[in-house]
């Protein structure tokens, strides 16, 4: 039997144990008075210094102080309640974000050694006049690797074990029941194996699944096998029919989270018709698909960097006609960065966002355990003549502060549990990784370490402040009305902290909801008024060439147009604002003879029928708009946009100009321009487009139905129309384009709405906070405004006395705000919308606001003097 | 040295000497150390009883319920094993650091 395991004995046995020691002592008092009749001490006070031997003195007192916070704070459930709810609110808002920020940021990937996954990136440097994205960088997308880049590299390299590509695809799957649109990874056969995942069920993909004559299988995603096949084992081994061909399933994937975005089924390259064609396999310029990689052990991402770059050097010289005369750069970011990236400033800023609103609770909290303070400092002085040390007091009342903290905690924790859900919904908007999202154990342990550093700032105020002339506490009577100097610099200095801390998280919440506001209102180049839209994915395996696309859409407009209501259907690429990106293709200006080493100029394509732009509201600028006649056989034609016009033919009319998107096989001539149209985000600028006739060019399909009513009510028409012409031909994204203009501000919207929320908690905390500081401030000068009073002093100057001191407090705390805000907003650029982080009509509005608020919650409590009878006041000593 | 008091560090030792006869009460033991050492060392209640409850942690005591003279029912404290072994080095110890103090006293 070990020490320590007698002394946990004498923790849990020590009632026993000390009635036995008290009896001991007892029993040797007893006897040695009967002999000698000598004083013995005191015999409580000798088992007490007896029983510091057994080790667990601390945590006795540590009890008796819990015992006699609670037994307080249930003495004062006004305190107790207002501190919990502010602290709650603090720390469930901390909670909350820092289970965003560990789940997405901090975690690391799922995966077998997750920090040596990097995403590969290729850049080809452009020509100067490629548009410029707001935020004045170079528009460098990533242009993709082709399958010859992506053999070369696999024999070169030297820094990766393995080098996986990935793209993904919608096919549409027939498994025997309704047709289903699937999202389909297309991966090269180690992707998994470079990720580190093992198969669920069955078996992943191995090189044997990625030759020439290999049989098409297929890895089906752990949710779709869930919520298609009910989880049924039996599924593998199952054919379906996939794009003409026979697909076996070989396997299932884990639950875990698949990067870089969730797919409902995988296939290895040779299976997508695409990615197998001889244009895909052989031309080494057809770059489309992503790379990934796994570095080898040891090695960094600035060794795998320089690794690349060698490579492609290498390439570059061997074929020159493949890559742009000012080069290329192949870059990496690891997988976890670049998967986390757009949400990581927003996370951060909420996160910095709700620390500061915790810190106005503090110090709120702090000021009302003050003022509370001078309550008690009668009884403290009492307990201190008791005997009681100053260290002991200083624990007392530090944890009481715990409790009261640690309740926030809890209260905090919940609130935090309730409102996941919504966050996660929210970050998951910008990131795959928002699935990992929970309260685990990590996140426990900090709101614990939280609560416990809450519970110590906010007591250390009261506790320290506490002086050590005791005895002038107890000689004081109960009514002092002795003016605590030291007392109020305390509390002055936290009432400034919180306004400032108010007036910087306005601003943030201000800027937010300015550049939401100027997002909202900026003209997107086209009128989304009663308007649906909906993607009809053709199955290519059935409607081979582009004559079948028209056909169908042919019948298709015909129907709908017979509907009442509706009044007029066109088609697109892509209706404006619908998630996706812009595509960059080369093209040559006839007259303009560019050298195989010259940079050809880029522009994003889209199609157009009849009636697009029309429907659209989209102007016309010059020219024409298409009509029937551009058809196939007829000459090919295009309608650019207005900013296509002014970078390409500045000084000349573009009308008429031709220009050619294969290398001068064919020619495009410009028949019209229209205005600028918002495709790909309302906070991008302008993006160069050719617009193509839907009848000479074939690219995905958008229906359009411009209605007379609420466009949603369309939507079940729109579909029996589809399935009235082919009902096994899928329909999907049915929105209005007003939804999907919402949509596109979703982001922006919730940050501004979660930014002004903080917002409005920390000011109404600070006002509350405010309005106390004046109660005291009032209660505490009751006698010598009395005495002004009996002097003559008229109500209106008292009133304007006490809120001119007040008023000191609120300017002083504007005044650092102001100076602070300036200095934070700075992190906020990057979520702007041309705002300013120095926007002098929010930091006005903010300053105004906050005074008005400051005014009205000081004023409340200053009106008490008004009511003071002097004779009464003066009698109250 | 005056009477009543104890050269530091050596009253577990007395303690565990006076023991090792056999178990005695807390009283009791004040008593023997008081009477074996003439009078001259007189135990303090305030160290006897913290001495006691850190050799109890320790297990080189053990108690035990018995019958005091005055017919009370006490506690006995008994030397286990490993008190004795302790008794041992310590008193070892303890000649050590006679004979180096005595040594100095003698040829000083």
């Amino acid at each position: 039997m070990g020490e320590l395991f007698r002394r946990i004995y004498y923790l849990f046995n020590r009632n026993r144990l000390e009635r036995e020691l008290q009896s001991d002592i007892e029993a040797h008092r007893e006897m040695l008075e009967a002999e000698t009749r000598k004083d013995f001490g005191n015999p409580t006070l000798l088992a007490e210094q007896a029983r510091e031997a057994w080790g667990w003195g601390w945590l006795e007192r540590l009890l008796q102080d819990v015992r006699y916070g609670f037994r307080i704070l249930k003495k004062n459930p006004g305190f107790t309640l207002v501190a919990v709810l502010a602290l709650g609110l603090g720390i469930g808002a901390n909670t909350a974000l820092f289970s965003m920020v560990y789940g997405v940021l901090i975690k690391p990937l799922p995966y077998t050694q997750g920090n040596q996954l990097v995403v590969l990136r290729q850049t080809f440097s452009k020509p100067t006049m490629a548009g410029m994205n707001h935020n004045g960088m170079a528009n460098m997308d990533n242009i993709g690797f082709s399958a010859k880049d992506i053999q070369d590299y696999r024999h070169q390299t030297r820094a990766f074990s393995l080098l996986e590509e990935y793209h993904s695809m919608g096919f549409i799957l027939l498994d025997g029941r309704e047709p289903t649109r699937v999202t389909t990874g297309v991966v090269s056969a180690h992707f998994f194996d470079m990720l580190g995942i093992k198969p669920y069920l069955g078996r992943l993909f191995t090189d044997g699944d990625e030759t020439k004559d290999s049989d098409a299988v297929l890895v089906l995603s752990y949710p779709y096998w869930k919520n298609h096949y009910g989880g049924d084992p039996t599924v593998v081994g199952r054919h379906f029919r996939m794009n003409d061909k026979v697909h076996t399933v070989v396997g299932v994937l884990p639950p875990v989270p698949q990067y870089p975005r969730e797919n409902d089924v995988y296939m290895t390259t040779v299976a997508c018709p695409f990615r197998s064609s001889p244009m895909m396999t052989e031309e080494r310029d057809h770059r489309m698909v992503e790379l990934f990689g796994r570095l080898k052990p040891g090695e960094t991402l600035q060794s795998g960097t320089a690794d690349l770059g060698l490579i492609v050097s290498r390439l570059e010289k061997t074929y020159p006609e493949s890559y742009p005369p000012q080069g290329a750069t192949v870059s990496m970011e690891s997988l976890r960065t670049r998967l986390t990236q757009d949400v990581r400033p927003m996370l951060l800023i909420l996160l910095g966002t709700a620390g500061l609103v915790l810190l106005i609770a503090c110090a709120n909290v702090a000021n009302l355990a003050l003022a509370r303070m001078m309550r008690r400092e009668q009884e403290l002085a009492v307990r201190a003549a008791l005997g009681a040390s100053r260290g002991r007091l200083v624990r007392q009342l530090l944890t009481e502060s715990t409790l009261l903290s640690l309740g926030g905690g809890l209260l905090g924790l919940f609130l935090a549990s309730q409102c996941l859900t919504l966050l996660v919904s929210f970050v998951a908007r910008f990131t795959t990784r928002a699935a990992e999202v929970s309260i685990s154990m990590p996140v426990l342990l900090f709101t614990l370490g939280l609560s416990l550093l809450t519970g110590i700032i906010f007591g250390a105020a009261p506790a320290f402040s506490q002086r050590a002339s005791l005895v002038n506490s107890l000689k004081e009577g109960s009514n002092s009305a002795t003016v605590k100097l030291d007392g109020n610099r305390v509390r002055n200095f936290l009432a400034v902290g919180q306004v400032a801390i108010s007036f910087i998280l306005l601003i943030g919440a201000g800027l937010m909801i300015r550049s939401f506001v100027k997002l909202q209102r900026i003209d997107a180049g086209y009128n989304g008024d009663h308007i649906l839209a909906a993607n009809v994915p053709l199955n290519f395996s059935k409607y081979k060439t582009n004559q079948d696309n028209l056909i169908f859409f042919d019948r298709l407009k015909e129907k709908l147009e017979a509907a009442p209501g509706v009044l007029a259907v066109a088609f697109d690429s892509g209706a404006p604002l619908a998630p996706g990106t812009p595509s960059h293709q080369e093209f040559i200006v006839e007259g303009r003879p560019t050298g195989a080493r010259d940079a050809k100029p880029q522009t994003s394509l889209e199609v157009a029928s009849p009636g697009t732009f029309r429907l659209l509201g989209v102007p016309l600028l010059s020219g024409r708009t298409f009509t029937d006649q551009d058809k196939e056989g007829a000459p090919p034609v295009t309608i650019v946009s207005r900013s296509f016009a002014q970078h390409y033919f500045p000084n000349e009319d573009p009308l008429n100009q031709r220009f050619s998107l294969d290398k001068g096989k064919s020619w495009l001539t410009v028949v019209g321009v229209v205005g600028d149209v918002k495709q790909y985000g309302l906070d991008r600028d302008p993006i160069d487009t050719a617009y193509l006739s839907m009848a000479q060019y074939s690219m995905g399909y958008t229906v359009l139905v411009k209605t007379a009513g609420d466009p949603m009510n369309y939507a079940s028409q729109l579909k029996a129309a589809v399935f009235s012409i082919d009902k096994d031909q899928p329909i999907t994204d049915i929105k209005t384009l007003d939804e999907l203009r919402g949509d596109s501000l979703a982001a922006t919207r919730l940050t501004s709405i979660l930014l002004a929320l903080f917002a409005a908690l920390a000011l109404a905390i600070a006002a509350t906070g405010l309005s106390g500081v004046t109660a005291l401030l009032v209660s505490q000068r009751t006698r010598e405004i009395g005495i002004r009073l009996a002097l003559g002093a008229q109500r209106g100057e008292v009133l304007a006395m006490v809120v001119k001191q007040s008023m000191r407090v609120i300017l002083l705390g504007l005044g650092v705000g102001v100076v602070g805000a300036l200095l934070a907003s700075r992190v906020m650029d990057t979520l702007l919308f041309q705002t300013p982080n120095t926007d002098p009509v929010t930091f006005v509005g903010v300053a105004v606001v906050l005074l008005v608020v400051a005014l009205i919650a000081s004023y409340i409590p200053a009106r008490r003097v008004t009511r003071v009878n002097p004779m009464i006041a003066l009698r109250s000593e | 040295m005056a009477k009543n008091e104890m050269l530091p560090g050596t009253l577990g030792m007395l303690v565990l000497r006076v023991l090792q006869p056999g178990a005695l009460h807390g009283y009791a033991i004040a008593q023997r150390i008081h009477t074996l050492s003439n009078d001259l060392l007189q135990v303090e209640e305030g160290s006897l009883y913290p001495a006691l409850q850190r050799m109890l942690l320790k297990g080189w005591v053990q108690a035990e319920w018995g019958i005091s003279e005055t017919n009370r029912k006490v506690r006995f404290y008994k030397l286990t094993a490993a008190g004795r072994k302790q008794l041992q080095s310590e008193m070892n110890d303890f000649d050590r650091v006679l004979e180096g103090i005595q040594a100095v006293l003698s040829k000083a």
